[in-house]
């Protein structure tokens, strides 16, 4: 087992660290001074040549290179010019609301296609299979902007029982007390139901419209997995020893269904983690995601190079996760079986 | 004179994943050192269970696989020895079928192409020429004419399993291998099959190496017979020695656990079960490999220290223990 | 072995039709059958893929999943008609008084979840209120009992740990945990090497006769049959074409197709140097069914005979007062009469 995490950890570091190099590369191959690029058409030539001098641009690449991840680690991801800040203080606000709203959204897709993919198998009901799938067409199909813009008109205008395209609380509410960044989570910590609440309430409408497409995708799979389980031989000798049909799924069917899912749904969390530009603009998200679209339109790279390496990183890191915790869970890879030739 | 010969064959599988950072390779040893001899025109039975190797001592003489040592020599010529185009040559003379009639038939063929396609291989004949070989071979095996476009699902599993039989024909070859070629079917299809078989053998003068578990077809078809137990050859002898008087307690076991379709059977057959459940060998301790399981040298010194070798005990029948004949298949 | 009285009947199937939908319409798996299985009566079922033998298995469990369907029948368990009970009360039954075991040990567990739990479900499902501690000692006692060693650690495995005799043993161990009056078999062995066969059928035998539990035996292997049971039904198309004790089945057929079929069976004691006996052509498959007897194509007797081409023929019992044979063929009496 602990051999098959070794080689997994030793594959993962060296895609990180070629992904690395290929944002390095990015840099500069793109058409310009890499200098001008970070410091923005508007600075003066001295402000490019102390840039050259501070990034050490005119050294020889590998020194450049040395520098660059060195500075990755000590937390230096270079400046936004466009913001006027660290681009590491950037990313520390951005990224929690963007984790907050992933979590939020992943939670509710594999909540909704568990349920969803059980009702649709386990009675062999042809109405209720072809509603699940009709959902997930649906899903699929959808555009997420349109969808998120339709809930916006039915909850909160005409309903207006969810609150509208403002962010992560109402803006009289002040945040609850740092702890993880995720207000939801800081509120209840620090026993401040209202503003949980709030938060809650402002993550649902967003957090519905991200899950839309992984809970589409997500159920499909699930549905067609529970089905190939339910053909297979032990589905019918759980029922052979008096179970009944929901148990025999929930307890023997799901759970083998669910484990060829885990790692289709750690991409797609790792997808969330990334921030999505569209959702985050309607709702007026301050997430990772638009701020890293801003500031491609603004040309300024120097965030756009930290993301790129960031969520390389992040990607694998929940794959390399993902793999780990299904090499747990499945007794198949964990035991080596005494199986016959 | 013989058609085959199998000598000292050997194959190592080599099993990824072992030690640290699964870079160490661990060996599976599948065939450890067969050898035997098949006449021209007779039937030689390898007779095992799962695990015993028989199904890789076929792909070795077919040279599907490339043996980890060891000779297969057919009519005198060392295939292993061969270039490609040289083994092409030989390639036409020995022939498979196999035993899943389900799934040894490309489904998207029709039988007609299935069986004609070895000929385009080897660049034998005209169109017209392969179309009445086609016609010819597949009629021999009981499919007519008419049936010549249908798919692989369109027939039953004897029908297909008849298909397979006349595909390994066509090529006219001299030794054919039947892999379990009845297991998958019905009772009474595994007759018609067994007759086909015979029929074809006696007029075309062929020589069968059949793989086979069922031991009562295996007495009911075969002429001499090998029993394999973990790659390597526990006994060898003519049906009659075998059957009536074997030596082995491997074969004995294997003969007392088969179920005598007769409740009247007059063969008090004393009931041998075997301990424990079968090993795998991958790192095989010393000694005989049948020891741990064996009622006679399951505590014995010598079949725990050393391999008993494959001696001829008698003209023929060929014995690998050190107390053979020690166990009796009656009471 | 004769019907012994009535009292002595723990399972009763009369008139049972499994119907298949397809496409084209409905077609019978099993038409119309009857038999009865006696206490601690060990029952086999042969017959060629395809005949309904594992249908029927599934059709007294109920467990016919749809496009399939049972039409018509009552089954009558220890007094009461279970077929028209509802799931919920079937699900009393299975496990508990009529126990399945089924052909393939690789894919009848399931793979996910340790073997000990999979015995345990089974016990604490039935024994409601049994504590977690009394049933992984109940699981223990039963592996022990199909002999697995160091059961008490094996418990923690999971099924690819084991191999296939002995996850056929713990499927055994599963089976008979509730002391059920009825095991049901689908071809337990058909999967197994030869000497494993021999193992798991030593320890079965072993265990049912210690609890006289009845077997019905499902199978196509002819060995067996004429090791492990009292009666022999035959089955073909669809119907059980002739029911004899054991030692009639073997040596006086009454039926055509069981008299074909026992021939066509390699006996290493009747090895002639001929041709073995067979049976020209091919079984029928259920869209294809005749009018009359579906065996009649293939009949050396029947063949071509009108009254077999039109009608299908009637359940015919006879006895001699030893023995009592049930054969469905217009030829039964005059087959029967001819052997006296």
């Amino acid at each position: 087992m602990f051999r098959v995490i070794g080689s997994k950890t030793i594959s993962s570091i060296i895609t990180i660290i070629g992904a690395s190099v290929v944002s390095f590369i990015l840099l500069r191959v793109i058409p310009g001074n890499p200098a001008r690029l970070i410091a923005g058409p508007l600075a003066p030539d001295e402000a490019v040549e102390g840039i050259i001098k501070e990034m050490g641009l005119d050294q020889p690449m590998h020194i450049q290179y040395f520098q660059y991840i060195s500075d990755f680690f000590n937390g230096d991801w270079g400046f936004s010019f466009s913001a006027g800040q660290p681009v590491q203080e950037l990313f520390s606000k951005r990224f929690p609301a963007t984790i907050e709203l992933a979590l939020f959204a992943f939670l509710i897709a594999i909540s909704a296609a568990v349920i969803l993919a059980l009702l649709a198998t386990y009675r062999k009901s042809a109405t209720m299979d072809r509603i699940v799938r009709s959902l997930s067409s649906f899903g699929q199909g959808v555009p997420s902007f349109w969808f998120a813009l339709i809930l916006l008109m039915v909850f909160f205008e005409s309903l207006q029982i969810l609150p509208g395209p403002e962010g992560r609380l109402d803006p009289r509410i002040t945040p609850p007390p740092d702890v993880t960044g995720l207000y939801t989570v800081d509120a209840l910590i620090a026993g401040q139901w209202g503003t949980f609440r709030d938060a809650s309430l402002h993550l649902l409408l967003p957090a519905v419209t991200l899950a839309l497409a992984p809970f589409a995708f997500l159920v499909r799979m699930l549905r067609a997995n529970l089905l190939d389980v339910s053909r297979e031989p032990f589905t019918l000798v759980v029922r052979s020893k008096g179970l009944s049909q929901w148990s025999t799924y929930t307890r023997h069917a799901m759970p083998n269904a669910i484990l060829p899912t885990l790692t289709v749904g750690g991409l797609i969390l790792a997808e969330l983690l990334t921030g999505s530009v569209l959702v985050e603009k309607i709702f007026n998200w301050p997430g990772v995601g638009s701020m890293v679209v801003d500031s491609f339109l603004r040309k300024d790279y120097a965030v756009a190079q930290a993301f790129f390496l960031l969520s390389a990183a992040l990607f694998v890191l929940v794959n390399l996760v993902i793999e780990i915790m299904y090499g747990f869970i499945d007794p198949r890879t964990r035991i080596q079986g005494a199986e016959e030739s | 004179m013989y058609l085959l010969w199998v000598n000292e064959l050997v194959k190592d599988f080599s099993l990824r994943g072992g030690g640290f950072l699964g870079l160490k390779e661990e060996r599976l040893r599948a065939v450890d050192g067969v050898s035997f001899d098949v006449k021209k025109g007779e039937t030689f039975g390898l007779v095992g269970e799962s695990g015993c190797g028989k199904s890789t001592i076929a792909r070795c003489i077919l040279q599907l696989t490339k043996p980890t040592a060891g000779e297969v020599y057919l009519d005198g010529t060392n295939l292993i020895e061969l270039e490609y185009k040289e083994l092409q040559a030989f390639r036409r003379r020995m022939q498979i079928v196999f035993q899943d009639p389900y799934s040894s038939l490309d489904p998207r063929m029709t039988i007609k192409s299935a069986v004609e396609e070895p000929l385009i291989v080897h660049k034998l004949g005209e169109k017209q020429e392969r179309m009445d070989r086609v016609e010819q071979i597949l009629f021999q095996v009981g499919i007519t004419p008419d049936q010549l476009e249908r798919k692989p699902h369109e027939f039953s599993g004897g029908q297909r399993q008849r298909i397979g039989i006349a595909r390994s024909l066509i090529l006219e070859p001299d030794l054919v291998i039947l892999d379990e070629p009845v297991s998958a079917l019905d009772v009474s299809i595994q007759a018609q099959i067994l007759n086909l078989l015979k029929k074809i053998q006696r007029r075309r003068e062929l020589t069968y190496l059949f793989i086979i578990h069922d031991l009562i077809v295996a007495e009911y078809f075969c002429d001499r017979l090998a029993v394999l137990y973990l790659g390597a050859v526990m006994e060898l002898a003519n049906r009659d020695t075998l059957f009536h008087k074997p030596l082995h307690p491997y074969t004995i076991t294997l003969l007392s656990a088969v179920p005598i379709p007769d409740p009247a059977s007059k063969l008090k057959k004393k009931q041998i079960i075997l301990k424990g459940d079968p090993e795998i060998a991958v790192d095989r301790p010393v000694g005989c490999r049948f020891q741990p399981r064996c009622p006679v040298g399951n505590d014995r010194e010598l079949c725990k220290a050393e391999e008993p070798a494959l001696a001829e005990l008698e003209p023929g029948h060929w014995v690998s223990c050190h107390y053979p004949g020690e166990l009796s298949l009656t009471d | 072995m004769m019907e012994a009285g009535r009292d002595n009947v723990l399972l009763s199937v009369n008139n049972l039709t499994v119907e298949f939908a397809t496409r084209e319409g409905d077609f019978p798996a099993v038409r119309d059958i009857n038999f009865d299985i006696d206490r601690s009566q060990k029952v086999g079922i042969v017959g060629e893929s395809g005949c309904g033998k594992s249908v029927t298995a599934l059709a007294i469990l109920r467990l016919i999943e749809p496009p399939g369907r049972i039409t018509s029948g009552t089954t009558i368990l220890k007094g009461r008609d279970i077929s028209t009970f509802s799931d919920r009360e079937m699900q009393s039954i299975r496990g508990k008084e009529i126990s399945l075991i089924f052909q393939d040990p690789l894919t009848s567990l399931d793979p996910v979840m340790t073997i000990g739990k999979q015995i345990t479900e089974i016990i604490k499902k039935h024994q409601k209120g049994i504590s977690s501690r009394d049933a992984k000692d109940k699981a223990v006692e039963l592996l022990r009992d199909v002999e697995v060693p160091n059961a008490e650690k094996r418990l923690g495995d999971y099924p690819h740990q084991y191999s296939g005799g002995m996850r056929q043993r713990v499927m055994i161990a599963i089976a008979l945990a509730n002391d059920p009056d009825i095991l049901i078999a689908d071809e337990p062995t058909t999967a197994l090497d030869v000497t494993t066969q021999a193992q798991v059928l030593h320890i079965l035998e072993k265990l049912v006769d210690e609890r006289q539990t009845a077997v019905i035996l499902i199978t196509h292997n002819f060995g067996l049959v004429a090791e492990f049971c009292d009666k022999v039904l035959v089955m073909y198309a669809g119907k059980i074409v002739e029911q004899a004790s054991k030692h009639q089945i073997f040596s006086s057929q009454n039926h055509p197709y069981t008299e074909a079929l026992i021939k066509s069976v390699p006996n290493p004691e009747i090895l002639e140097a001929g041709d073995l006996p067979t049976i020209p052509g091919i079984p029928p498959s259920i869209v294809d069914l005749p009018p009359g007897c579906a065996f009649e194509p293939r009949c050396p007797l029947g063949n071509g005979v009108d009254i077999c081409k039109q009608v299908i023929p009637p359940r015919v019992q006879l006895s001699d007062g030893r023995s009592l044979v049930i054969s469905e063929c217009h030829f039964a009496q005059d087959r029967w009469n001819q052997k006296e």
